[in-house]
């Protein structure tokens, strides 16, 4: 029988004390949505987390970084997206003119079209790890917690910020990940969001999010 | 007279160079056997040296006392790329370089002792830039090149007249390369014995018996007369070749003679503040025609580390055709760093735009060229038509204004519109989108945005139907 304190090497426990000592690092990036932000710990979106956003596509779950990318691109780094979502069995394409309506610098957009999942994972932690990247967005169709794990200790490393949309269904067993949200659309203009989980508070309790009628809505 | 040459020898040039190539078994006894068809070895490593086997020794015996003994016999083409090699590294202490085949090298250093600020100085930064990497080195300094060498291949200290030459031995200046071995015998049946002896002699005797060359070389080793040397000229290419004694048969285990090359390949684009998009690589091979691979960057890079970096995932992925023998590294196209303006006050560093290039060359060693996209909006009203994707080489990215009088367009776009049914739950619309007749592909639509279940559609109705062609996500 393992003891404790084998368990806590083996990195299966989570410890409060590890986040207060490190505790939000970076002055988190707000999300533009002030009831979003009241719910993301610290305030916002945190660089060196990874977060999971699991919805359907055409779910307005894009449009819940959109403010916060168009925050980072005024950065003279890259924000890299990793391949893309499908609907109906057809890779969805990013529209130029939702992001600049947004205020997204698109220059600073680079979308990798990886050739399978290996490869996409590779290009997500590369992202990550060069530290030349604001942001490292994916799509990923496969997701095991060791790849998360990794991504994850990339980001906090290197202080970049990652979504990811898993193109599968919410996995309750738990993820390394920092943050997951699931997002579903209620009407045109609101949203209902579920945090599962957020790192240093409990998961809260389901909220809706007005969107602004914006472009992207 | 001052302190004017400066004699470099690198005594064991080429078997350092095989001996790096294949550090992992410099354990294994070594020998050379010099070019041609001598069959008495020339050079031998320490473990060889340890088995008893000694220069001058014939290969048959050496392998008598040590049968493992591994023996390559030296290519003089190697040789003297091995020593053009040096030229180019000995080129950053003096201007003036000039190569003595096979193993030594001149270097003017009078105009370069105020610059390094002294002889003392100049000789401890030549031993620490030659110790890091690189053969033995042998130094000697003189007034006259040929006293440089003398004093280099005997091991005398450096000196401004002749002398600490005087009492030197015949055979000493035979391995010092004044004399050779027929007018050793020469002055040794006159009864000279030192090099004091030789320049008491009358001149004209000793032309006639000994040659006029050494008359010129003695009137040369003096300083009176002009001794005019061939100016290195550093080759405006890169070309470095690592040769393998056992021949290399996974990609992987050509890293490491690699890394090597990548190194100086660094200082070379260092010296001439110049980066490379194109490295090549040409593998020898025993029976086949030789293969060649070329690396490609998407933006210049000079940094080893970097290199070695995008080498090794390219090596990753290439299995070798047949095993190597040697390998050569070849960089022929070169490009200017751009005007990179240093301020004064520190900038942040995420903004080098330097390092901005490093994660596209990294991606791109994986990926292939069309798999990297940059993104960039075309003013066409025609929503299939107003993005590109270009393939991030390709540099052309236009520059992106915000269009304030769009309606509502959708983050993400079907590449084939879907037929689907017609929508229930309108949220606006419709919108006219009808242009395109200046191209085959004109387009009478009206746009939707429709709620479906839970997610917001870009739909469109044509003359031949309904179509969903958008998502709002």
């Amino acid at each position: 029988m393992p003891s404790l304190q084998q368990i806590i090497g083996s990195g299966k426990v989570w410890q409060a004390r590890h986040n207060s000592r490190d505790s939000l690092p970076e002055r988190p990036l707000s999300s533009g949505f002030a009831a979003l932000d009241r719910q993301l710990p610290g305030g916002g979106w945190q660089p060196g987390q990874v977060c999971e956003i699991y919805a359907a596509s055409g779910s307005a779950e894009i449009s819940l970084i959109v403010p916060a990318l168009a925050q980072l691109s005024q950065q003279p780094r890259w924000i890299l997206w990793v391949g893309s979502p499908s609907f109906q069995r057809q890779r969805l394409l990013p529209q130029p003119s939702a992001l600049l309506a947004a205020g997204v610098d698109i220059s600073r957009i680079l979308l990798v079209h990886p050739k399978d999942e290996k490869q996409a994972l590779w290009s997500l932690e590369e992202g990550l790890k060069s530290g030349h990247c604001s942001a490292v967005l994916g799509w990923p169709a496969t997701l095991n917690k060791p790849h998360i794990r990794r991504l994850q200790l990339a980001a906090s490393h290197h202080h970049s910020l990652c979504w990811l949309w898993p193109q599968l269904p919410f996995d309750p067993s738990g993820s390394p990940a920092a943050v997951r949200l699931g997002v579903q659309r209620r009407d045109a203009g609101t949203l209902q969001i579920e945090c599962y989980k957020r790192r240093g508070l409990w998961p809260g309790q389901p909220f809706s999010l007005p969107l602004p009628a914006s472009p992207l809505q | 007279m001052t302190l004017r040459w400066l004699y470099l020898l690198f005594p064991d040039l080429y078997l350092h160079n095989l001996m790096a190539d294949a550090a992992h078994d410099a354990a294994r006894p070594l020998a050379l056997l010099p070019a041609g068809n001598s069959q008495h070895i020339s050079q031998c490593n320490a473990a060889a040296h340890q088995a008893g086997v000694e220069a001058d020794m014939p290969l048959s015996a050496a392998l008598c006392l040590c049968p493992e003994l591994q023996a390559v016999r030296t290519d003089p083409h190697q040789l003297h790329r091995l020593l053009q090699a040096r030229a180019l590294w000995a080129g950053q202490f003096s201007a003036f370089v000039s190569p003595d085949p096979p193993q030594g090298l001149w270097l003017e250093i009078a105009s370069m002792l105020r610059l390094f600020g002294g002889w003392e100085p100049l000789q401890q930064r030549l031993q620490q830039s030659a110790g890091t990497e690189g053969p033995v080195m042998l130094s000697g300094a003189g007034a006259t090149p040929l006293a440089a060498r003398l004093r280099a291949c005997c091991g005398l200290p450096p000196g401004s007249d002749q002398h600490d030459l005087q009492p030197l031995s015949l055979a000493q200046l035979q391995q010092g390369r004044l004399l050779d071995d027929e007018q050793v015998l020469t002055l040794q049946r006159l009864g000279v014995r030192t090099l004091a002896d030789i320049l008491r002699l009358p001149q004209s005797g000793l032309a006639s018996r000994c040659g006029l060359s050494l008359q010129r070389d003695l009137s040369r080793l003096c300083g009176h007369q002009a001794h005019p040397l061939p100016a290195f000229e550093a080759p405006l290419t890169f070309v470095q070749r690592a040769q393998f004694i056992h021949e290399v048969e996974h990609a992987n285990g050509l890293l490491f003679p690699l890394q090597r090359l990548l190194g100086r390949l660094s200082d070379f684009l260092q010296r001439r503040q110049l980066s490379t998009r194109l490295l090549q690589l040409t593998l020898s091979h025993r029976r086949r025609p030789d293969s060649e691979w070329q690396i490609r960057f998407a933006h210049g890079e000079y940094r080893q580390p970097e290199l070695v970096f995008l080498c090794r995932h390219f090596l990753e992925q290439q299995r070798l055709p047949a095993p190597v023998q040697t390998l050569t590294l070849t960089v022929e196209e070169f490009v200017s760093r751009g005007e990179k303006q240093h301020t004064l006050l520190a900038s942040p560093p995420s903004a080098a735009g330097d390092d901005h290039h490093q994660l596209l060359n990294r991606l791109g060693t994986r990926l292939q060229p069309q798999q990297l996209l940059r993104l960039s909006a075309i003013p066409d009203p025609r929503p299939e038509q107003s993005a590109r994707l270009d393939i991030q080489q390709a540099q052309t990215s236009l520059p992106s204004q915000q269009r304030t009088d769009m309606a509502q367009r959708p983050l993400w776009l079907l590449a084939q519109p879907q037929p689907c049914p017609p929508p229930q739950q309108v949220v606006s619309g419709p919108e006219r989108i009808c242009s395109g007749w200046w191209d085959e592909q004109p387009v009478r639509r009206d746009y939707y945005v429709v709620l479906s279940g839970r997610r917001l559609l870009w739909v469109f109705h044509a003359p031949q139907g309904w179509f969903i062609h958008g998502l709002f996500s």
